[in-house]
């Protein structure tokens, strides 16, 4: 009786940390809006298209607040705080979502904007920064929307040749 | 009359409201400024508790439907939110200029 009584404790307890784990907050930070060309649509082909680049973001913050939540020795919470102090003093300074790791992941954007219309006009780019935020983990993105117009009845064999 | 004053503080409390701006974008002002286009997008967050950014996503074809053989350039695009008690609106604007006879 006792056993089912536990297995079914922690059948609870795994599902609830699955669905605090999988549940994430959007944040939305920064949104532009360029000028958008001329879109002719009976001359060229427009399509709508997005690319996204994103990174982890970690917060030391969070990680020791959980880490003091199971930890039931005073000292040892007391370490975890002045460790927690120290590394924030390496943090300092204002942010735009939670720390990464590299700070070079957006620049592959450009790359992809370009492969995305290797031969057309790439135009009305909506630049966007946000965050999908999980506890003490985040995915720190940058996404980009465009349109890219062709020309019609374009030499297949002469796309992606054309580089700027 | 204690009610009263109840419901009217808690009427003020809800109709209190803080804007905040978070970001501003300006690009290139064309010289042809005589068709100014407009277009607002906006969701309501409650208890800070959102799960979807996509309603960005619609400003910019809301700006192409008011212009649709021109170019629209001169661009200020805002990002800002009004914040309520316990909720707030975040609203995405942008405007500009619709150039027709620009060609691509």
């Amino acid at each position: 009786m006792i056993k089912t009584t536990q297995i079914k404790l922690f059948v609870v307890g795994v599902l609830a940390c699955t669905l605090l784990v999988a549940t994430s907050c959007a944040r939305l930070y920064h949104v532009q809006v360029t000028d958008i060309e001329p879109l002719d649509s009976t001359h060229f082909d427009v399509r709508p298209f997005e690319v996204k680049v994103s990174e982890m973001g970690f917060s030391i913050q969070e990680a020791a607040g959980i880490a003091k939540a199971f930890t039931q020795n005073q000292r040892a919470r007391d370490q975890i705080g002045q460790a927690e102090a120290i590394l924030a003093l390496f943090q300092f300074g204002p942010k735009t979502g939670k720390p990464v790791f590299s700070d070079t992941y957006a620049d592959e954007l450009f790359m992809k904007i370009r492969s995305e219309c290797p031969n057309g006009t790439i135009s009305g780019l909506v630049s966007i920064r946000e965050q999908r935020s999980y506890p003490v983990v985040s995915g720190e993105i940058v996404k980009i929307l465009g349109y890219c117009s062709e020309p019609k009845n374009q030499d297949v064999t002469k796309k992606g040749n054309n580089h700027v | 009359m204690f009610n009263k004053k109840l419901w009217g503080a808690a009427l003020l409390v809800l109709a209190t409201s803080c804007a905040l701006l978070n970001t501003v974008s300006v690009t290139s002002i064309p010289a042809n400024r005589a068709k100014p286009v407009t277009a607002e997008a906006h969701d309501w967050v409650i208890l800070g508790l959102n799960f979807e950014n996509g309603f960005v996503d619609t400003v910019r074809d809301k700006l192409r439907e008011q212009c649709p053989n021109g170019k629209v350039s001169g661009i200020l695009t805002k990002y800002e939110h009004v914040s309520y008690f316990l909720w707030y609106k975040r609203s995405v604007s942008a405007t500009g200029y619709c150039e027709t006879g620009v060609k691509l």
